[in-house]
């Protein structure tokens, strides 16, 4: 079918309906989840408690710390091959040389590369949502999509204040965040790949990350 | 009735024979009901009516103007770079997406024995709509399903049994019968276990895949931008490594504004599976950007329409558009409780099934569906866009009435029923009649075992006898006192 024709179908299909006007932001506000939380620090709290929720691991530094966070948390998981994000703060070169630390392998992604065979894989989010516990990540040329999808774990680092209240806010929002450009993908994750499709026995892992670290910045 | 019809009632007795299988349903999908209300009551509170009303607002405002905003949906999304397609019927959107993928085996690199095309897909119910996978597998196309529920069912030939949950039907031993035997899997008890097999095996489709395809849960016009929710992280694969992404969508998927898809995203995984969110809600806008590292060349979207503005058209039915499919109905409804999702015969099973079954694949074939309903109205109260399931059903069965499609007897019968109704002399002769014929055949407990005109009902149900005396007897005889 023509385009044309396809909408003249669905056009006359319609005429009996009457229009609506788009709710206002007053009435969209019915929406918001409870309890609502506005001040900064409440805000963080109820972030990295809702991670915890959703099964990701929170971990609370500052960006003088972050570099030392990190390499704890590969340490901890003994990872040998790690994918690195070059986006601030994660660009700065004492990061990448703090966590090659011991001879492991840091390097930041290419044009076509695969990651099956990686271990972690650390990138940055643009927000995080307080309501859910989820983060908004983007595909650029510094994160391609598979960073919090192929490596069996992803870190993902948020600033403190890029924590948004709630999705309301994180999607009205979205337009004004891209007007330069709307990414190709963006993806709101909220917690580690899961299934619950076997007798509803919840086992995460399916085909994503086992394992998400959310590490959390909070401005010095 | 015609020939062909669809025999509802045979397929839910079958479903109805293991008492194990529909104790083992009803526990899941009672717990499933009590998280989902859980679940808005904690978030929403005594607002849950109202974000209820807002979101069945949203979808009847997208309808109301939908090919406007299919038009700016469409602006968007190919001025990013990627392809829209329309197929007014299944077999137009079958032939499209069949063409594309011959498009892709095209572009393949030339080599001596490059195999059939492989295609990963996502859990989809337009594609399962339009019976997809039995085309791509006829024309020598190798098709995989990726989320794990749908891989079990096209591992063991099934249908899904659930809109969410396609194998709720099954337990952990068939799944892993089903694995050893056709996939040489080791035998495991541990869901884990199981899991891990599907994972290990289906992590090699997906890095040789050629073409992703996927449906999608909202196209978001403001923007042109595709919205997919999964769990399983398999969306985000087969949006991912493959050059080429395929996405059979529903028209009446479209939402204005950013702002309002936030109140649908909202309700979507609460009143399914009591999420706050899916795990990946991925948002796609176009094809892989000049300078990234990853992501599909080529993105398709292939519009269906299928039926859906003949049901956009009618005055009564449309309402049945808003329907999100997260499955919240199906969970809450006592009959689904006790047959699952099988014996509906289509694609989309429980209370909204029996609504968009009859409406998109004809109501002559699936003419019992619309009956298979006590008109509870637990569907209702559990739909997050407050679709009124038993007013549609009624409707249902009131045009199989005016078709002339319902038995003679029946129709009698309730001709009869209505007479009696409408005059208090006429129903005072029935009731004695009744009493007459019926009251010796009550058992000493009072219940009557079989009524002859009813056997279906009282083949699984007593019926009461009726009382000694009536109600109005003994008002004339006590003169309203009643003692």
């Amino acid at each position: 079918m023509t385009r044309t024709e396809f909408l003249g179908r669905i056009r006359a299909a319609r005429q009996h309906r009457s229009d609506d006007p788009a709710p206002t932001a007053a009435e969209l506000e019915a929406a918001r989840r409870l309890p609502v939380e506005t001040d900064c620090p409440a805000l963080v709290e109820r972030f990295a408690a809702q991670v915890q929720a959703v099964g990701m691991k929170p971990h609370r530094t500052t960006a003088a710390g972050l570099a030392d966070t990190l390499a704890g948390i590969l340490d901890q998981l003994n990872a040998r091959d790690v994918r690195l994000s070059t986006q601030p703060p994660l660009d700065d070169a004492t990061v990448a040389a703090r966590l090659s630390a011991g001879g492991r392998t840091v390097r930041a992604w290419q044009r076509g590369d695969d990651a099956f065979g990686a271990d972690v894989a650390i990138s940055l989010a643009a927000a995080g949502l307080a309501e859910t516990g989820s983060l908004v990540v983007h595909s650029s040329p510094q994160t391609p999509r598979q960073a919090t999808l192929v490596p069996p774990t992803a870190i993902v680092v948020v600033r403190a204040e890029a924590i948004i209240p709630d999705l309301l806010d994180a999607l009205a929002g979205l337009p004004a965040r891209f007007a330069a450009g709307w990414p190709a993908n963006a993806t709101l994750i909220t917690g580690p790949s899961k299934t619950s499709d076997i007798e509803k026995t919840l086992v995460t892992g399916v085909h994503g990350p086992g394992r998400m670290d959310v590490v959390i910045v909070d401005a010095a | 009735m015609s020939d062909a019809a669809y025999d509802f009632k045979a397929a839910a007795a079958a479903a109805m024979a293991s008492a194990h299988r529909r104790q083992t349903l009803g526990k899941i999908s009672v717990k499933a009901d009590k998280a989902r209300q859980a679940t808005w009551s904690s978030d929403f509170g005594p607002r849950i009516g109202a974000v209820r009303t807002l979101a069945a607002r949203i979808k009847d405002r997208a309808l109301a103007r939908l090919d406007e905003h299919l038009e700016r949906f469409i602006a968007g999304f190919e001025g990013r770079g990627g392809q829209v397609h329309y197929a007014g019927s299944r077999d137009e959107a079958r032939a499209i997406v069949l063409d594309l993928c011959r498009q892709a085996e095209a572009r393949r690199p030339v080599t001596a024995d490059p195999g059939p095309l492989r295609v990963v897909k996502v859990k989809s119910m337009a594609t399962e709509e339009i019976h997809l996978n039995h085309v791509l597998e006829a024309a020598g196309l190798q098709v995989t399903e990726t989320d794990l529920g749908e891989f079990v069912v096209q591992v063991g030939q099934r249908r899904p049994a659930h809109i969410v949950t396609p194998i709720i039907d099954m337990t952990r031993h068939e799944v892993s019968d089903l694995f050893s035997q056709r996939l040489n899997q080791p035998r495991t008890a541990d869901p884990t276990e199981l899991t891990m097999q599907a994972r290990r095996l289906l992590r090699e489709h997906f890095r040789a895949a050629d073409v992703g395809i996927s449906g999608g849960n909202f196209l978001v016009a403001e923007t042109g931008t595709l919205v997919i929710c999964t769990n399983e992280g398999n969306g985000r694969m087969c949006t991912t490594v493959p050059g080429t992404h395929i996405a059979v969508v529903g028209v009446e998927k479209v939402v204005p504004t950013w702002a309002e898809l936030a109140v649908l995203l909202k309700l979507l995984a609460r009143s399914g599976t009591a999420q706050g969110l899916t795990v990946y809600t991925t948002m796609v806008s176009g094809p892989r950007q000049p300078g990234e590292v990853d992501g599909p060349e080529q993105v398709h979207l292939v519009l269906l329409d299928g039926g859906r503005t003949r049901v956009l058209a009618s005055e009564t039915y449309d309402e049945a558009l808003r329907c999100l499919r997260c499955g919240a109905c199906l969970n809450a409804c006592p009959v689904f409780r006790q047959i699952g999702g099988q014996p509906y015969g289509g694609i989309y099973s429980g209370p909204i099934g029996k609504v968009v079954t009859p409406l998109l694949d004809g109501e002559q074939t699936y003419c019992d569906l619309p009956n298979a309903s006590s008109l509870c109205g637990a569907c209702y109260e559990a739909c997050p866009v407050q679709i009124n399931i038993p007013h549609l059903l009624l409707e249902l069965r009131a045009d199989q009435n005016a078709r002339g499609e319902t038995p003679l007897a029946y129709r009698a019968a309730m001709t009869l029923w209505a007479k009696a109704l409408l005059s208090p002399r006429k129903y005072e002769v029935g009731q004695r009649v009744f009493e007459w014929f019926f009251g010796p055949k009550a058992d000493r407990q009072g219940w009557i075992n079989e009524l002859p005109m009813a056997r279906g009902w009282t083949d699984v149900r007593d019926f009461p006898a009726p009382a000694e005396k009536s109600f109005r007897q003994l008002w004339r005889e006590t003169e309203g006192r009643l003692s």
